[in-house]
């Protein structure tokens, strides 16, 4: 499978829950993070991952999180508390005040994409890219659609090989990697090309093949191996986009 | 059957597996970028490419599903930005339809182009979602405007755009130069080849 997945192959109930239904809950987090006051947005991300910790992905879960949100919660209390000028900015060192309402902005903006970004991540750390198409299908997806999701993970380990033996070969052929920014921009064609060039061959062939199967006879798939959907899980999944659009509704109101 | 026959319609199968290749291109693009250091994406030679050769329908989708899938992959913050991608794909395609990748300067021009309307997308996203930030590099740019008197939006927009004008002429211009190269016998079929071939 794709190199780079997230997913983090350990037994729990999130794991063996309905794709689908993780999407409508991760949904749901998302519009709640806009209708909570931000302390407790703040304590949906504790919780979020202590969730991760204790379902035994924590380790996946922690570090990326680490380096997806924490920058991204660094960089909006730098910018919002010291360098955009509010009304109620008081001088700190040399160019740079501090503010309250930029803190504030940064304490809340920052929460909701951390909440965004940890649940997300429990999301995919939990479930495997090729369950999902599993789901879309059994749900009714069109083939071309789940093709497009599923084509591309497929093939991604077999590009980035492909575009390491290309680099090692125009190396060998006394491409230049390093030096100036020009000459590194000079050296993009010769890189590409030959990925192009592969990639648009192998197209003719797959198109012929996937023709030849018949792939786009029917509006819908069958899966051999159907994901697993209990009972409650359809009626949760009703419950929770209704509840985000109630949450949405409620955020638009007010 | 119906849905079935509209999409077969609207996008032919070699250009359904035409897509997948690019959003892989896409993807892998970032990692040659790595290799060679340099400041910019390099994350959308797949979307123009696309769009180049099958449209602006084609191109957005690609754009589209990009970010999606690397949402999907690493990083869930690429998925706010897929709007972005898929408005990459479809000024690219617009602007080939026109037939502004005939020539090298028409190329360039059409990256500024890109650059101009991904910034128009991008910027709320960035602003109203993140609030100005992605906890990138770029963001002390954001930080540095901000100080020296712009609002947020505005600093936000140059930097955006400062930022992605590089990557949308190279990506344009590498895109040209791959349309003009490419045989014949990879590209027959590709309808929207002849708005770009001098």
């Amino acid at each position: 499978m794709a190199s780079g997945v997230l997913y983090s192959p350990v037994e729990s109930w999130l794991h063996r829950a309905n794709p689908l239904t993780k999407l409508c809950g991760l949904v749901w987090i998302v519009s709640l993070t806009f209708v909570l006051p931000p302390a407790w947005v703040w304590g949906l991300v504790g919780l979020i991952l202590l969730m991760a910790l204790a379902l035994g992905m924590g380790r996946a879960v922690l570090q990326r999180f680490a380096a997806t949100a924490l920058p991204f919660v660094a960089s909006i209390s730098i910018v919002q508390a010291l360098f955009i000028v509010h009304p109620d900015a008081r001088p700190l060192i040399g160019p740079l005040s501090i503010s309250d309402i930029g803190l504030a902005h940064a304490v809340s903006i920052g929460g909701r994409v951390a909440a965004i970004i940890a649940a997300s991540l429990v999301l995919v750390t939990s479930t495997h890219p090729s369950v999902l198409l599993r789901a879309f299908d059994a749900a009714g997806w069109p083939p071309a659609l789940a093709f497009l999701f599923a084509s591309p993970l497929l093939m991604i380990e077999t590009f980035g090989n492909r575009a390491k033996a290309i680099r090692d070969a125009q190396a060998t052929r006394g491409l230049r990697l390093k030096g100036r920014f020009l000459s590194r921009v000079k050296s993009i064609p010769a890189l590409v090309a030959p990925l192009v060039t592969t990639a648009l061959i192998e197209a003719d062939e797959r198109a012929h093949v996937l023709a030849g199967r018949g792939f786009r006879a029917h509006a819908r798939r069958t899966t051999l191996e159907p994901v697993v959907d209990a009972p409650f899980e359809r009626p949760l999944r009703i419950v929770l986009l209704a509840l985000a659009i109630l949450q949405i509704a409620v955020r638009l109101w007010l | 059957m119906t849905t079935n026959t509209a999409t077969a319609s609207l996008i032919s199968t070699r250009v359904l597996v035409l897509i997948a290749a690019a959003i892989v291109i896409n993807i892998v693009g970032g990692q040659i970028n790595d290799a060679l250091r340099l400041p910019i994406f390099l994350d959308s030679i797949g979307t123009v490419l696309v769009a180049v050769l099958a449209g602006p329908i084609a191109g957005g989708l690609a754009g589209l599903l990009t970010n999606l899938i690397w949402g999907l992959l690493t990083n869930p913050v690429a998925a706010a930005f897929a709007p972005v991608a898929l408005v990459i794909g479809v000024v690219a395609g617009i602007l080939a339809r026109l037939g502004w990748f005939r020539t090298l300067w028409q190329a360039a021009i059409s990256g500024v182009v890109i650059a101009f309307f991904l910034t128009l997308v991008a910027v709320p996203i960035q602003v109203y979602l993140f609030g100005g930030v992605t906890g990138a590099g770029s963001d002390f740019a954001v930080a540095y405007l901000s100080q020296v008197g712009q609002s947020l939006f505005g600093s936000v927009a140059l930097t955006v755009f400062g930022s992605n004008i590089i990557d949308k002429v190279v990506t344009a211009l590498i895109v040209w130069l791959l349309v003009r190269q490419l045989p014949q016998r990879l590209v027959t079929g590709y309808d929207y080849l002849k708005f770009s071939r001098a």
